[in-house]
This record gives structure tokens, C-alpha cells and sequence, in this order.
């Protein structure tokens, strides 16, 4: 699931200044589930900004709205009714959602409500940690399942660096060494001969040092060839 | 139904009894190699050991975590007639052993004539046997200090301790060598597992929580799991007391779900929107009472009608606003912008709030009261509605411990800490919302603090 987390008030309302009618659209998938963009997080931000006009005399309009998701263009089109008389589109959309929706309604400004933070999992409620980088090549059946590239803080493909200590790792004391779950977790699966297997240098391309990237599959296309 | 017995302690041969006097099927398990399930409508957990897998619906923790006395080893050392110092540092309630430890150690110095002095950040306010050895060391002449802030510097070469503790009133200055403090304990590398096996919360020390309240001696905070130790527990009696309490929790939890559907009941008090559910399990894990379960087929989660005790704690933490209370709320006053409107649970701030009436009578018509199920049902999202409309809000809730939905007293105080931090944040008076932890019979603190908030 995308992580994210919301902007801080002050930053909200900067961007908001000046623009009186003003729809917040939250989006009901990853961000609800990770209580950064959802109806509950939208409803609040409204209230929030209404009384903070209020206290101002500045006069305002807060709608908010729920797509299902904003990047699904048809969840967008049945919106697009209520965007009508907007000023203002507060995306509370992870960063695909808000360029989705500033793509789909091209008159209308789409400001971001929330930070797009990473893919990652609920350890418990409350509580998000990252687990993948997206780097478009998984290594993780040489490495018993747990991640180098996103959970160690340097990306090392062949082991720990001298800033592992007690299992944490230097950068802070409250995140895990990665190399330590990982040798951890082999020894769990009684496969920590899979370490002496050398990992190549990897070919960066595959993830965002390769340019924008995008999928696609062929035979799910309505419009080509194959 | 079956219950699994985990871990090897003294207590299993009566508990194992007692299971099979209330008609339960108890299974030892000493050697657990995992364990899986949820708890909810099914109660189910597969537990596997060496050798075989057993379904069951309950799990009872007796493995015993590996905490030393932490007090015993030092109040020997203590010579001459310098005072000695108790000092338990710990930011929320200290562990109940811990406590219980100290407190025996302060009344037997106490009682040889010394001068005892024991220092709290947070005074743990009611458990089993905490309450008499309080009694116990106030009348031996032991000294208790609930300070704010602590100093303690040490000089390595002689061992003496130079304390300063401030209460916010006085500052208290100590000299001594006798300065008993607790060791980290570490609760044993079985006990570990099983906690992480089973996801539940541990104390800062790393031992697991089985100290969930004084009301609900047993309970984790995963439904379906229970702890009963034989290590805070003197008494045979407290024992008994703590195994008829898990039988009795296990069985109103056995098939609530299942029975309700059975009978064709619907769930009465909690609905769901299907649309706007994210089937994210935020309800499922907060719900205090085993009363949200996934409904696969539909991909939504369903409330259970007999185990659900309507305290609203699923409304709150709800991230897609897709859980309501079907019942409207009761309103008592009058709306304007310069009132006061007061969410009380109905536990304790109600009552409290009902015995106001008449004296306030003035003030009541500028206060609109509220009773909810219980705080854990007030979000941050509601507290910021109504302050659109009124121009403070005071939320009451149980205290610490008195919960009867375990947590929502502090979920309450939670989000009204978040909802000061944003009004400060967009600039507005912080103030205008505030809440209070009472039990029902303090009208007069409230008074106090309805006066305060009113001008």
C-alpha cells in the first residue's frame, strides 16, 4: 500500500489563501487506509479551515468529496459535477492522484493535501513501515524476504556496513540494521549459505534512475495489435 | 471449544481443571512453533507445536516472564542513618512487580526505623495489592513524591547520590548512597516469541503488557488471548479470582457472532456503509469487545451484534467515516456560539454533569451535555464539528484504569491533544476544547473546571 502522511495545517492553509470556495477531495483507498487522506482526515481539514476563517472573517465554502480512487480516470468522472464551482481542488491523493486529477480537470487548480511518503505495510494501527522501493528488479529470494534496497539505509547488496550496531542501524537508533533481519531471517529459514552467493552490481535502469518508467500489457489493450 | 494453555508455569494444573469444570477442552502447549487466526466472530487461533496443530478458540499466556526482584538485591546495603531513596522513573504506571517489589522493600526499611523516601513520576493509582501495601508504607512512615521533574547527579568516587525532585510546589533535596532504582528486566526469549507471534503490545522494558487494567486482570490487547501469572500474584485467592474472570470473559465471547446470525438478529447499535468501507481492519483491531469481523464474501467488515457493547470506539477510529451509532444522540440544552457543549460518557461524566444542574443553573443554559457510550467514541473530526457550532467543548471521560471499554478514556484524551495541536496550529485558541478524566462522583472538580472554562 502507498504511505503518506498529511501536510503540515500551515502549509494547507498557505496554499489555500485567497480561494474561497473550496473542494477537498480525499481519496478512499491506500491513504484511507493509512488515515492520511481519507473522508475522516478531509472532514477534519474542512472543519479546521472553516474555523480558522471564521476566526479571520474571511468568508469560505468546504466541500469535500470521496472518489473510491483518484487514479481510476472514471471514479474522477463522476466527480466532475462536484468540482463545478471550485476554485480550489485540495487532492488529498497520493502524488498519482492529484497529477490524475489535474490532468482530468485541466481548468481547474489541484493543490496537494498530503505528502506521498512510500510503499509499505500497518504494523499496527498507527503505525507504517517502508518495505518497498519500487526499484522494478525483486531480489528478495536471495535475501530471505526482507528487502536491501528499502530497509537497509544504504541499499547494500552484500552485507551490513560498520554503522550496524546491536542490530540498528547508525543513521537511528530506533530503525532496524536490515542486514541483521536478513541474516536473522535466514538463519530462522537455515539458509544462510545463500549469503556466500555474490550480488551483482544492479542495473539501476530498472528503477527511477532509468527515467520515468511506465507498464504495459499488451493483451489487456484494447487498441493494439499484438 | 478448545483452549490452548501456553507455556509452563505452576498455575496450569489448576487452570487446566478449572477449563474442564466449565466445559472447555484445555491443551498444554510448551513448545509452540507458531501460532495463526484472528479473533472476532470465529475465534479461532491454529496453534502448531512440535509434533501437532491444534485449533482453538482462546489462548491463555501462563509462561512466566524472567523478572528478577529488581529491589530485593540492594535495600541491604543501605548503612547508618542516611534516608533511602526509592525511585520509580516511569512516564505511565510503573509495572505492577515493579511497584509491588518497592513498596514490600520501603515497608520492611521503613519498619527498622530508617528513613524511606519513595519518588514517582506517576503514581500507580489501583491494582491488586498496591492499594493495602500503600496503606501499609504510609502507616510504617514511608515518604511518597509525585515529582514533575528529577535531577540526580552522582559522585562515581564516594557513590553518593545528590536528588532534587520538584513537584511543581517544592523542590525536595536528598543526599544519600542508598538509592534503589529498578534494573532493566528482560522478560525471557520464549516469552518474547509468543508475544510477537501473537502481535501484542509490550511495556518499554520489552515484558509483555498483562497489566491491561485492574478491572480486566487477564485480558491482552488481542481479543481471544489472556495472561494469568503467577509472579504478580501472592495470594491463592487472587489466583482463583484472576482464572473465574477469564472463564467468565471467554464465555461471553464464545459465538456471539455465530449465535446472533443463527437467531436471524442484526447487529443493534453499530451499521456500516459498504461503500465507503476501505476493509482496512482498523475497527476490527481497536474493537474491545470482539464485535467486528471480516465478511469475505462482501469485502466489508460486519459488526456482531451480542458482543458489540456499542462504546463507538469503531465510529472513531474509522478512517473512511464509514462506521455510524444508528442511535441519535440525545441533546440536553440549548446551541449558540458562545456555549459550552459537554460529550460525557455515560459511565462517569453524566452523572457527574446531572449533579450540576441545579447549582449551575445559569451557566447550564449557555451548556449543551451530551452523553456518549463511551469517551473512545469522540474523534478529532467530531470535536472540530462542534466547534463550528459552540464555542468550547469539554469532553469527560472515565479515569485511568475505570474504562469499561479499556481504552477510550485515553483514545478521548488522545484526540483532544490532537485537536489543541491543530487549533494551535491554524492559529486558534487551544483552550477551546479540553478534556477531563472524573469518575462519577466528582461534581465538584468538574464545577471547577466548567467555572474555569466559562469565564
Amino acid at each position: 500500500m502507498i504511505v503518506a502522511e498529511q501536510k503540515p495545517l500551515e502549509e494547507i492553509s498557505k496554499s489555500l489563501e485567497g480561494f474561497e470556495n473550496i473542494v477537498i477531495a480525499a481519496c478512499g483507498t491506500c491513504v484511507t487506509v493509512c488515515m492520511a487522506g481519507g473522508e475522516k482526515e478531509a472532514l477534519k481539514l474542512a472543519s479546521v479551515l472553516e474555523l480558522n476563517r471564521a476566526e479571520q472573517a474571511v468568508p469560505v465554502k468546504v466541500k469535500v468529496v470521496t472518489p473510491k480512487r483518484q487514479c481510476d480516470v472514471e471514479f474522477l468522472d463522476d466527480m466532475a459535477e462536484e468540482f463545478g464551482g471550485a476554485d480550489v481542488i485540495l487532492s488529498m491523493g497520493c502524488g498519482a492522484g492529484v497529477q490524475f486529477m489535474a490532468e482530468r480537470f485541466r481548468g481547474k487548480l489541484v493543490l496537494p493535501g498530503i505528502n506521498t511518503k512510500f510503499i509499505g505495510v500497518a504494523r499496527e494501527i498507527g503505525v507504517w513501515t517502508e518495505m518497498c522501493q519500487g526499484c522494478g528488479a525483486c531480489i528478495l529470494e536471495k535475501t530471505g524476504g526482507v528487502c536491501p534496497v528499502a530497509r537497509c539505509s544504504k541499499s547494500n547488496f552484500n552485507g551490513p556496513c560498520g554503522g550496524s550496531m546491536d542490530g540498528k542501524c547508525e543513521i537511528d537508533p530506533n530503525v532496524d540494521c536490515g542486514w541483521q533481519l536478513i541474516y536473522d531471517r535466514l538463519k530462522e529459514l537455515d539458509r544462510v549459505e545463500k549469503l556466500y552467493e555474490i550480488v551483482e552490481p544492479k542495473d539501476w535502469r530498472s528503477s527511477r534512475d532509468g527515467g520515468p518508467r511506465s507498464v504495459e500489457k499488451k493483451e489487456m489493450r484494447l487498441d493494439t495489435d499484438i | 471449544m478448545n483452549v490452548a494453555i501456553l507455556g509452563k508455569s505452576q498455575v496450569n494444573d489448576l487452570l487446566e481443571k478449572k477449563l474442564s469444570e466449565e466445559g472447555f477442552t484445555p491443551c498444554r502447549v510448551e513448545c509452540l512453533e507458531d501460532i495463526t487466526g484472528f479473533s472476532g466472530e470465529r475465534l479461532d487461533y491454529i496453534v502448531r507445536t512440535t509434533g501437532q496443530t491444534v485449533k482453538v478458540g482462546h489462548v491463555i499466556v501462563t509462561e512466566e516472564p524472567v523478572c528478577e526482584k529488581p529491589f530485593s538485591n540492594h535495600y541491604r546495603v543501605t548503612v547508618g542513618n542516611e534516608p533511602v531513596v526509592f525511585i520509580l522513573d516511569y512516564p505511565s504506571e510503573s509495572p505492577a512487580h515493579y511497584t509491588v517489589d518497592a513498596l514490600e522493600n520501603a515497608i520492611k526499611l521503613a519498619r527498622r526505623r530508617k528513613q524511606v523516601f519513595y519518588l514517582s513520576r506517576f503514581m500507580r493509582t489501583a491494582g491488586y495489592q498496591t492499594e493495602n501495601l500503600y496503606k501499609e508504607a504510609r502507616n510504617a512512615g514511608v515518604t511518597f513524591i509525585k515529582y514533575l521533574s528529577l535531577e540526580i547527579a552522582c559522585d562515581t568516587e564516594t557513590g553518593l547520590y545528590r536528588i532534587m525532585a520538584d513537584d511543581g510546589y517544592d523542590a525536595l533535596k536528598l543526599e544519600s548512597t542508598a538509592v534503589i532504582k529498578p534494573e532493566s528486566s528482560t522478560a525471557s526469549e520464549k516469552m518474547d516469541r509468543i508475544a510477537r507471534l501473537l502481535r501484542l503490545k509490550c511495556n518499554e522494558d520489552s515484558s509483555v503488557n498483562d497489566d491491561r487494567s485492574f478491572l480486566f486482570p487477564t485480558l491482552t490487547s488481542r481479543n481471544g488471548i489472556y495472561f494469568i501469572h503467577s509472579s504478580t500474584i501472592t495470594a491463592e485467592t487472587e489466583l482463583q479470582d484472576r482464572i473465574a474472570f477469564t472463564i467468565s470473559e471467554m464465555k461471553e465471547r464464545t459465538g456471539h457472532g455465530l449465535a446472533d446470525a443463527a437467531a436471524g438478529k442484526e447487529a443493534k447499535g453499530i451499521e456500516i456503509d459498504a461503500g465507503k468501507c476501505a476493509f482496512c481492519y482498523t475497527c476490527f483491531r481497536a474493537c474491545p469487545h470482539s464485535a467486528m469481523a471480516p465478511d469475505y464474501e462482501n469485502s466489508v467488515m460486519k459488526n456482531l451484534g451480542n458482543g458489540c457493547q456499542t462504546c463507538g470506539i469503531c465510529v472513531s477510529v474509522c478512517p473512511a467515516d464509514a462506521v455510524k451509532m444508528k442511535a441519535e444522540k440525545p441533546v440536553d440544552g440549548v446551541k449558540a456560539p458562545n456555549a459550552l457543549k459537554i460529550l460525557c460518557c455515560e459511565n462517569s461524566g453524566k452523572a457527574a454533569a446531572q449533579m450540576l444542574k441545579h447549582e449551575l443553573a445559569g451557566l447550564f443554559e449557555r451548556i449543551e451535555t451530551v452523553p456518549v457510550s463511551c469517551g473512545g467514541e469522540i474523534s478529532v473530526e467530531t470535536i472540530t464539528a462542534d466547534l463550528k457550532h459552540y464555542g468550547k467543548v469539554l469532553v469527560l471521560t472515565c479515569m485511568d484504569d475505570a474504562c469499561k471499554h479499556f481504552e477510550g478514556n485515553k483514545r478521548a484524551a488522545r484526540f483532544v491533544e490532537k485537536t489543541k495541536a491543530l487549533l494551535a496550529a491554524s492559529g486558534l485558541d487551544e483552550k477551546r476544547v479540553e478534556c477531563m478524566k472524573l469518575s462519577h462522583a466528582m461534581p465538584m472538580a468538574l464545577r471547577d473546571q466548567i467555572l474555569e472554562m466559562m469565564g
